[in-house]
């Protein structure tokens, strides 16, 4: 893809702002806060979401799930449960489909599951079963879990099909057991940088496990037709999930269709891939009855079985001169995955291994990371895997390494943030496009503009904070193996429908994808139908909506084929009236000639069907300066995010407003991750497990000011200069409201949530305290 | 089943059998399909099952089915047409306020209830108006700033009440 | 009785007569905010329930020169709707933080009262405002003070039994065969010399309530010295609580902040904080700030000068 964003020209211009930014030539192309094309069925609540669905003869599943975290099933009985009136049938957990062994892992882990005419008597029915567990001695923490002797939940790798499995070599002599995956990575000489630092700071920070609380319940309808298994549920990762799915169950790839239904529902990673207790045990059910079988999550076995954001451990030592720069890091993480792999942990660990290496410039580095089995609950995909775990920890410890250095923090970043084309110290080639510097300079302008003539009463403190984030968008490889396709049918009515492997879960894809379409070729976005191809479909995609690639990948299959289209369409139209076609312009549907105005209707008649491909070479990375002010009581410990400001860089914003709206969505999450939510477990078993319980943020939590500043930096690569938002927005978020507490109570809260209590007793102990805090 | 309730759905009237102990969302979504009134927490918190009940706003998960003998239970079906929307989903729709869509019905709902209960108002009282309702997309902000348009929109509009069919 | 069966007395004696014959197997229901949550979880059956709500003289709200009356089934939003409470504003702030527009659309003062749980906003306002129960059975009617209904607490109400996992564990002074009629709010004296305020704290706004501390105080009449106070907790002990021993060190003492706080620091003798969601220990310290806040809020409102 190498095609120019349009108001640019070929070298990069950042755009001050959206006003004085050349207009697309269609009024509602791209660049324009068009309408979101599903709206209208979301305000009237007509939308079918995956809970909704009903199928003609469906069974309704429940699963019997372990209250105890570990331990092996000697015996299931499940014949007086297949007695029960309504029961169609009841599977012991040996007895399902795929790689279910007689180990129970975690609290919430299936032991049986019954399939029944409705809901209700599925449940009852589950009382019926008996069973007997042999208890084995559970572990809860990572870092035990992964020494010698620690219990076994897992041997190491152990071949469950998850993806990106790969070969390790573990060199830690104390990484013995439980072992999901493992990274290890050095350049430089970072033991020697380390010892002619002018000053080494050293310190640990751990981040909490947390759900995504999608408020649409996981929910699976799973029928079997001859070989094939159909299963209707949301996943943003179709393509894969079919194959894991296949791979797990043990059919072909090919056997398994996956489809979504009418209305898909949010995700924040959490509706990626498959479930291990989720998808196998409906299918497991609906091949023993030979009927569609629906599963739907109760709302606490979304915490149980729904997987969290993994819980980190990291420890980083940094060594910086006198006057700032960064001369060395070493850091070390252990991730907990929790009872079952699912191939995310291997993300967790790439992510936080590279993701400083495209901020920062580090000459020395040093990184080790595992991720663990435990006998907590497993954990997953959630927006920013692994970054925003990572993000946390080196932006924080960056705000302690400046004030050591005696240096504003903004100051000590921009000192060393690697300049565009400037070679990764990884030996990874150059940063493309970043507009970090700009994202810092607006960024700063607005916060202080907002934040200037604030007083602060005696009562209350008041401080401020700054982190940056990076990510990149698409599976982050950049070696061409991602690719997507579209395909683009214009019919003689001049209405277009577009078949892409997007799937729209609130983040406003189709609605992209419609711009894009009607930009292209001159036709109004609502006269463009966006459909998700079928997996039998001859086009071919990759990863579907994950990893912040809709509006890069996707949206540059659709612009191929839209240009594709409009060539064809101008073509003909240039035949049809007999003109040049460079004398055909078409606008909002209607076709201007020196001679004539047409509508396309009056003058296509046949339709026209193209095809469009993007490769996703790079895997260009986005980057974002948050500002966050707090103000803290020192009566109670309560924080209140009183400012915010997210300057981000998007590459281009396709539609500013839907940009606006992921970049709000992400400072809610990162609020929580900053102040509220945590899953707590006791011996494994979660005590929040519930939305009364589990802290999500209220809009009181949410900044009393919000301001997101859309930065366009014109990636080369993306469509129209576009690239990542959903997953970069989020990492920034939570460091800086950590950094502003951090200058608000002279202390640092190290294991976020920053709750009331948390901070309460951090400003009485004020326990590592050992720098002096610098005046900004 | 074992109590048999009458009451009006959506302009409906539907006689059919429910529990004591049944939530007026379960009645609602299984017993009388309509799959417009959402389940997200089942405890109360989220408010996606939010409707109303004699035009005051309720959750459902939290109402006892049988409550609603003889009264209106008005859900977001109830609220605007296809062709004709309400102002709030208007606004909502202006101003970009769903992202997903599932906690919408829930929040119109809300909104509805709060201008027809409401003279002035600013963003802060909006913000505790829509607090029993949750959205994990948005951030709430562009919900706000719905809301806050129909601020100025019903001070225009006094004369023609919110939320009549 | 039928298997289950959902019932709606047109009047108090009915339900007096339903109580009386079959106190064991009926449930009643007001609002049902509090109950729902337990019959879903499974804690209470709800197979046989007595409705409230519809009885007239539980839905209506009287004021005479002597006092407020309430009736239990009475809505929150139709308090915070009623000009009649508008001589209580610490019942009206109070109310408006109670859980959300939602639930305050069903949620009632007496099915507060009847579930004792003590994260509660609404008990130690009650509590503050001296409020007075009525409590009626078959054999008659009784009043009692809403604290009373804690304080000697030895039984399992059939609504709610000790739960260790579950915020609310409280026992209610209140026998299955008893129904709350009204809440009696005696008008306050107004000399000038009241002042009351209700703060807490959640865990997140609409949430459940960490601490929350409610204070009425009157005043000398020079308005330098604290004649009476009465402080109300909520969230921080077993079950709606008092701190009689911060009540009496606050009687008689200047209207200094510095008294206040010294005042406050007894309120660890007053409660055993529980361990909900936080420590105990950060229970108690917040317990502390919010009633030295609570406290001095009251005295200003009250025309006290703090030094």
């Amino acid at each position: 893809m190498t095609r120019e964003a349009p108001g640019t020209d070929s070298s990069r211009s950042i755009q001050a702002s959206r006003e004085t930014a050349e207009q697309p030539p269609s009024k509602r192309g791209v660049g324009t806060a068009t309408k979101r094309t599903d709206i209208a069925s979301k305000v009237r609540g007509t939308a079918i979401y995956g809970s909704d669905v009903s199928r003609p003869s469906t069974l309704h599943a429940a699963v019997l799930r372990a209250e105890t975290p570990h331990g092996t099933l000697r015996t299931v009985d499940t014949t007086a449960a297949t007695d029960c009136d309504g029961v169609v049938a009841a599977c012991s957990r040996s007895e399902l489909r795929g790689f279910f062994d007689d180990r129970i892992r975690h609290v919430g882990d299936v032991i049986a599951a019954v399939a029944a005419t409705d809901r209700e008597t599925a449940y009852r029915a589950l009382e019926e079963i008996e069973y007997d567990v042999i208890e084995h001695e559970p572990v809860f923490d990572a870092a035990t879990a992964v020494q010698a002797g620690a219990p076994i939940v897992h041997e190491n790798q152990p071949d469950l099909k998850q993806h990106r499995q790969h070969p390790i070599e573990v060199t830690n002599e104390e990484y013995v057991n439980n072992i999901d995956d493992y990274h290890a990575y050095q350049h430089g000489d970072v033991d020697e940088a380390l010892n002619t630092a002018d000053h080494v700071i050293e310190r640990s920070y751990t981040t909490p496990r947390v759900s995504h609380c999608n408020l649409d319940t996981h929910c699976c309808i799973a029928s079997w037709t001859d070989d094939q298994l159909h299963v209707e549920t949301t996943l943003g990762n179709i393509t894969q999930a079919q194959e894991e799915l296949g791979d797990f169950l043990e059919i072909d790839h090919d056997s398994v269709e996956i489809t979504v239904p009418p209305t898909p529902s949010s995700s924040f990673g959490g509706r990626s891939l498959p479930k291990f207790t989720f998808e196998p045990v409906a299918a497991s059910l609906s091949e023993r009855t030979g009927r569609p079988v629906r599963l739907e999550f109760p709302r606490d076995v979304e915490f149980l079985a729904g997987e969290t954001r993994h819980k980190t451990e990291w420890e980083l030592t940094m060594g910086v001169t006198d006057d700032g720069e960064i001369t060395a890091l070493q850091t070390s993480v252990i991730a907990d995955t929790g009872g079952y792999p699912n191939g995310v942990g291997h993300i967790v660990l790439s992510n936080g291994r590279d993701r400083p290496l495209d901020m920062y410039r580090i000459p020395n580095y040093e990184y080790e990371g595992v991720s663990v089995f435990t006998n907590n609950v497993p954990a997953g995909e959630y927006r920013g895997i692994g970054v925003t775990q990572g993000t946390f920890a080196l932006e924080s410890h960056i705000d302690e390494v400046a004030r050591t250095v005696g240096m504003d923090p903004l100051t000590f970043r921009s000192r060393n943030l690697l300049e565009e084309g400037e070679d990764r110290s990884n030996g990874r080639g150059p940063i493309d496009t970043s507009g970090v510097t700009e994202c810092l300079e607006r960024g700063q302008r607005t916060f202080e503009r907002i934040t200037d003539d604030r007083s602060s009463s005696s009562n209350e403190l008041v401080g401020r904070g700054v982190a940056l984030g990076t990510h990149t968008t698409g599976s982050g490889a950049g070696d061409g193996r991602d690719v997507s396709e579209a395909e683009l049918t214009m019919r003689t009515d001049g209405t277009v429908t577009a078949k892409t492997a997007g799937v729209e879960l609130g983040q406003g894809s189709d609605t992209v994808m419609s711009q894009i379409v009607a930009h292209e070729v001159g036709v109004p976005p609502e006269a463009v139908r966006v459909e998700r191809f079928p997996a039998s479909a001859a086009l071919d995609d990759s990863l579907g909506a994950v990893a912040s690639r809709s509006t890069y990948l996707i949206g540059g299959a659709v612009r191929d084929a839209g240009t594709q289209l409009s060539s064809t369409l101008v073509d003909r139209i240039s035949t049809a009236l007999d003109c040049s076609p460079a004398d055909v312009r078409i606008d909002d549907g209607t076709v201007h000639t020196d001679r004539s105005t047409v509508s396309i209707s009056d003058l296509l008649e046949e339709e026209i069907t193209v095809v469009g491909r993007a490769t996703a070479d790079d895997a260009p990375a986005s980057y974002g300066a948050h500002f966050a002010e707090v103000v803290v009581d020192p009566g109670t410990g309560h924080v209140d995010v009183r400012t915010f400001v997210a300057a981000q860089d998007v590459g281009f914003a396709i539609n500013p407003k839907m940009v606006e709206g992921q970049l709000e969505g992400a400072v809610l999450h990162g609020v929580e991750f900053a102040i509220c939510s945590e899953l707590r477990a006791d011996n494994g078993i979660p005590e929040n497990s519930s939305l009364a319980d589990y802290s999500v943020a209220s809009p009181v939590e949410m900044p009393n000011q919000l301001e997101c500043e859309i930065i366009e930096s014109a990636e080369r690569s993306g469509p129209y200069g576009a690239k990542g938002l959903g997953t970069p927005s989020l990492p920034p978020v939570a460091p800086a409201i950590g950094n502003a507490i951090r200058d608000a109570i002279g202390n640092r809260i190290t294991n976020p949530p920053a709750t009331a209590e948390r901070v309460f007793f951090a400003m009485a102990g004020r326990d590592f305290d050992e720098e002096v805090p610098v005046d900004e | 089943m074992t109590v048999t309730v009458t009451f009006e759905l959506d302009g409906e009237s539907v006689t059919v059998e429910t529990r004591p102990d049944q939530p007026l969302r379960e009645l609602l979504r299984e017993s009388l399909d309509a799959k417009q009134v959402k389940s997200g927490c089942e405890s109360g918190r989220c408010g996606v099952c939010t409707v109303l009940l004699d035009d005051t706003v309720v959750k459902s998960c939290l109402t006892p089915a049988p409550k609603v003998d003889g009264r209106r239970v008005r859900t977001i079906a109830d609220i605007g047409t296809d062709e004709d929307l309400h102002p709030v989903q208007t606004k909502f729709v202006d101003n970009f306020a769903a992202q997903c869509g599932y906690c919408t019905p829930g929040f119109v709902l809300a909104t509805v209830d709060f201008l027809e209960n409401t003279d002035e108002f600013d963003r802060e009282d909006a913000k505790k108006a829509i607090k029993g309702n949750v959205c994990r997309c948005t951030g709430y902000e562009k919900i706000l700033d719905a809301i806050e348009t129909l601020d100025e929109e019903t001070d225009a509009d006094r004369d023609s009440p919110l939320g009549t069919e | 009785m039928s298997d289950q069966s959902y019932r709606f007395p047109d009047s108090i004696e009915e339900v007096k007569r339903i109580l009386d014959r079959h106190n064991d197997e009926v449930t009643i229901v007001s609002g049902g905010q509090t109950l729902l949550p337990l019959v879903r979880d499974g804690t209470v059956e709800l197979d046989h329930a007595v409705d409230i709500s519809r009885i007239p003289a539980l839905t209506r709200i009287e004021r005479t020169a002597e006092k407020t009356v309430i009736g239990s089934a009475v809505t929150y939003r139709d308090i915070l709707a009623s000009e009649k409470s508008d001589r209580h504003p610490m019942l009206l702030e109070a109310i408006d933080g109670i859980g959300d527009r939602q639930v305050r659309s069903l949620g009632t003062i007496g099915g507060a009262l009847a579930s004792g749980e003590p994260a509660l906003d609404i008990i130690p306002v009650l509590y503050c405002l001296d409020a007075t129960v009525v409590i009626g059975s078959s054999d008659g009617t009784r009043r009692v003070d809403v604290d009373a209904l804690y304080r000697n607490a030895t039984k399992e109400t059939e609504l709610r039994g000790p739960r260790e996992d579950y915020i609310g564990l409280a026992p209610v002074e209140i026998d299955a065969s008893e129904i709350i009629e009204a809440i009696e709010i005696p008008a306050i004296d107004d000399d000038g010399h009241h002042g009351e305020d209700y703060r807490k704290q959640t865990n997140v706004a609409g949430g459940w309530t960490i601490s929350g501390v409610g204070t009425s105080v009157s005043l000398s009449a020079t308005r330098d010295r604290i004649d009476s106070a009465r402080v109300g907790l909520a969230a921080v002990g077993q079950t709606g609580a008092s701190a009689p021993t911060v009540e009496t060190a606050l009687e008689g003492t200047p209207t200094t902040m510095q008294e206040i706080t010294k005042s406050v620091e007894q309120l660890g003798a007053d409660i055993e904080p529980t361990t909900t969601l936080v420590t105990s220990q950060y229970r108690l310290q917040v317990a502390k700030t919010l009633a030295s806040r609570s406290i001095a809020e009251a005295v200003t409102r009250a025309g006290g000068e703090l030094e």
